[in-house]
């Protein structure tokens, strides 16, 4: 992957609560083991209510946002799963204390994936 | 992604009101189903499901232009959600076989008293309130199981088992009429209006748009 992508980042910083299209560096995404080139995300009730004012769901900003994605695995320290996977998640807290899918690369506990059959 | 967290929710409410009643519970076969917040992601989905299989779904949407929308989707009736959304009586009469509930409030409490016996409401939703005003009468005079729906800590097995399932529950031509695409930028454009209620069916995000 290249370093660089797009994402979608939510920030508090007191009273001032932000939402913004920004580059990332892939030294971002500090969670999981398995890393996601993201095709498509989606917008839920709990996605509205988290771009509002975080709901009370997200707990350190900043945060990528999107409890769902759909996308090929493009590196893996997971044993269940290898480059070129392709795979779907919902839940888990994705998008609320870990980092979502509103983002061209997600990277996430492999636990949480389910792979297309 | 076009079914996505709203798909799986719905996946799940579907499967509960209809086959854990008939095939966990052996109960009787479930014809008339309810489905409140039907205009958006897991209501219309949840309608095309129960429909597709076998049911007669009534809608529930507080938006009367949609009424075509959803019959065309599967709905056989559509009511519009101020009929539900008042003060419960503790039963009413009983009408239908099964629920499922996307919104909470006012309006699944009047839900439960419309439930006829045994039957099963699937609830996974707020947008109507979080607050819930009800009495024992359903469950105790009529058997009504209130079955709550949480999609963000379903096994792996499940989800593998329920997504197994999705092409024989789910009409993608049909679907695929609904969605509409946008990219991280309007994203931030679309998600009020949704708070608002004011969208329908599902949004999915594409993100080398």
């Amino acid at each position: 992957m290249s370093d660089k992508f797009k994402a979608l980042v939510l920030n508090q910083e007191g009273e001032n609560f932000t939402k913004e299209v920004k580059e990332l560096d892939k030294s971002f995404l500090k969670h999981g083991d398995v890393t996601v080139k993201v095709d498509y995300s989606s917008l839920n009730y709990k996605d509205a209510l988290i771009l509002k004012n975080g709901a009370r769901l997200v707990k350190e900003f900043p945060h990528i946002p999107g409890i769902d994605f759909s996308g090929t695995v493009v590196e893996s320290k997971n044993q269940k799963f290898k480059e070129g996977d392709e795979i779907i998640l919902t839940g888990w807290r994705v998008g609320e204390i870990y980092f979502g899918g509103y983002s061209q690369y997600a990277k996430v506990n492999g636990e949480f994936l389910v792979k297309k059959t | 992604m076009i079914l996505g967290t709203a798909g799986f929710t719905a996946l799940q409410c579907a499967f509960t009101t209809k086959q854990t009643r008939e095939v966990l519970l052996l109960g009787e076969k479930v014809q008339d189903v309810l489905v409140t917040g039907a205009s958006g992601g897991v209501g219309s989905i949840a309608t095309m499901i129960l429909s597709k299989l076998g049911c007669n779904v009534t809608a529930v949407t507080g938006k009367d232009s949609n009424s075509e929308y959803l019959k065309s989707i599967g709905a056989k009736n559509v009511i519009n959600t101020s009929e539900l959304d008042k003060e419960a009586r503790p039963l009413d009469k009983g009408i239908y076989d099964g629920a499922v509930d996307t919104v909470g409030g006012n309006v699944l409490s009047n839900v439960l008293s419309h439930v006829k016996d045994a039957g099963i409401v699937a609830a996974c939703g707020n947008a109507s309130g979080i607050k819930l005003n009800t009495t024992v009468m359903p469950f105790i005079i009529r058997g009504v199981k209130l079955w709550g729906i949480n999609s963000v800590t379903a096994s792996i097995k499940r989800r593998e088992f329920l997504w197994g399932e999705v092409e024989k529950l789910v009409d993608f031509a049909l679907l695929e009429k609904s969605i509409k695409e946008v990219s991280l930028g309007e994203l931030i454009d679309v998600y009020p209006k949704m708070l608002q209620g004011k969208t329908s069916g599902r949004y999915i995000v594409n993100l080398n748009k």
